[in-house]
């Protein structure tokens, strides 16, 4: 009995080691400097322009762009595939879009110009913040353990009172 | 089965007193998960560099641990009495303790693998979402999780085997702690060849990292650009898991002959 009261304080501690990891998760950068993009740039080299997000708030600044185009962020699927696009929206020379990240994994940050021409950009990826999930995962293990642990300790301090009125 | 879960419940109840294990797994958790990657290919890094992150608290709870399971029992007199209590000749109780703390402090290392691995596929994965870059993240993943348990067998032997010829807290540990620091610090002196594999920590990221580019190559690209097979494993690859594998063996060995003959009157 007493060796399931340090298994479900385990639960709990790996709980609690997760929400202080996801807490103290640094902010993550990533600098795309100015480059030339023409739309085969992003099936070429898919790799160049997929960045790992976590859930939670992230955003794009655009610090050059010649002309207006539109910023699309689309999740990638494991077959290199896009996905329904989680950001769509008009970005002109300077801008920061700030959006919601809904799932962990990889990310599509494409610049659509109006016309076919080719884009001079460059931006910056950031993300700061608690990495959602984690702090989900960490409470819900820690929301178990603390649970068990308290179930497993009042029933081992009611044991001896039982076993006396036994006897 | 019945007397090593009883040697493992014993092992875990009073040589791991609350919280030490507690605190560590506490701690490992928070070195390793606390970290994430935006480019493609952090993934891949994370996963070859966790046992580097975490050797100095690998090496502490091995040693503290290990050290209270062996030198103090046997300055307390606490072996002799699980020995006697559970009949167990001086061998089926050595290798039933040895299993007991590598089953232990395995089990804390697969946690914080089971937590790494979520944190690059998802904790809530979403079936339609690339969380893993190609299959090179997770093969690296693959390595990564024996590489450990190798490690495991090399510091888990090392410390029985002094604990056994010392048979002093005090110095077992001492002499451990320096000869582990020491192997972790190694690559200040040399950073290549053989010397790096040897050593702890940076070796166990060399070794998961060339084994994890070896075999992607071989599996997903046998011919790279220019035509040429991929390079076979290097022979400073083979000598360091040699050394963690086969080393930890031969040092459980020794630390079985040595209890043996040992005095424990």
């Amino acid at each position: 009995m007493r060796l399931a009261v340090r298994v479900a304080l385990l639960v709990l501690v790996t709980g609690l080691g997760i929400i202080a990891a996801a807490l103290h998760t640094p902010a993550q950068s990533a600098t795309q400097p100015s480059t030339a993009l023409t739309p085969a740039a992003y099936t070429s080299f898919p790799e160049d322009y997929a960045y790992f997000l976590h859930p939670g708030e992230a955003s794009i600044s655009v610090s050059k762009l010649n002309a207006s185009a539109r910023l699309v962020v689309l999740p990638l699927n494991g077959e290199l595939e896009t996905g329904n696009p989680i950001v769509n929206v008009s970005v002109t020379e300077k801008d920061i879009v700030v959006f919601t990240v809904p799932f962990r994994g990889f990310y599509m940050v494409e610049f659509i110009p109006a016309d076919n021409q080719t884009l001079l950009v460059s931006y910056v990826v950031y993300q700061r913040g608690p990495p959602l999930d984690m702090l989900y995962a960490g409470s819900g293990l820690l929301v178990v353990g603390s649970a068990l642990t308290m179930y497993l300790e009042i029933s081992l301090r009611n044991r001896p009172h039982s076993s006396l009125k036994a006897s | 089965m019945r007397t090593f879960l009883r040697v493992l419940e014993w092992t875990f109840r009073n040589d791991f007193v609350e919280p030490f294990i507690e605190i560590v797994l506490f701690i490992i958790i928070f070195i390793a998960a606390s970290s994430t990657f935006i480019n493609p290919g952090g993934n891949t890094q994370i996963f070859s560099s966790l046992t580097w992150n975490l050797i100095y608290i690998i090496v502490i709870l091995v040693g503290i641990g290990g050290v209270r399971s062996y030198s103090l029992g046997l300055e307390r007199g606490e072996v002799v009495r699980q020995m006697s209590s559970l009949r167990l000749t001086r061998s089926g109780f050595l290798w039933r303790k040895w299993l007991s703390l590598y089953l232990i402090f395995a089990s804390m290392l697969l946690i914080t693998d089971a937590i790494i691995f979520f944190e690059d596929f998802g904790f809530f994965p979403n079936p339609t979402l690339a969380s893993n870059w190609g299959s090179f993240g997770l093969l690296t993943w693959v390595f990564m999780v024996p590489e450990q348990l190798a490690l495991l067998v090399f510091l888990n032997s090392l410390v029985a085997i002094l604990s056994l010829v010392f048979r002093n807290t005090t110095v077992s540990l001492l002499i451990y702690f320096v000869y582990t620091f020491l192997g972790v610090s190694l690559y200040t002196v040399s950073h290549l060849g053989v010397a790096s594999y040897l050593q702890l920590g940076y070796g166990d990221y060399q070794i998961v990292n060339t084994a994890s580019d070896h075999y992607f190559y071989l599996l997903y690209q046998p011919y790279n650009t220019i035509g040429l097979r991929v390079s076979a494993l290097n022979a400073a690859f083979y000598v360091g898991v040699i050394y963690r594998v086969v080393g930890g063996l031969i040092m459980l060995v020794l630390a079985a002959l040595r209890f043996r003959g040992m005095d424990l009157d």
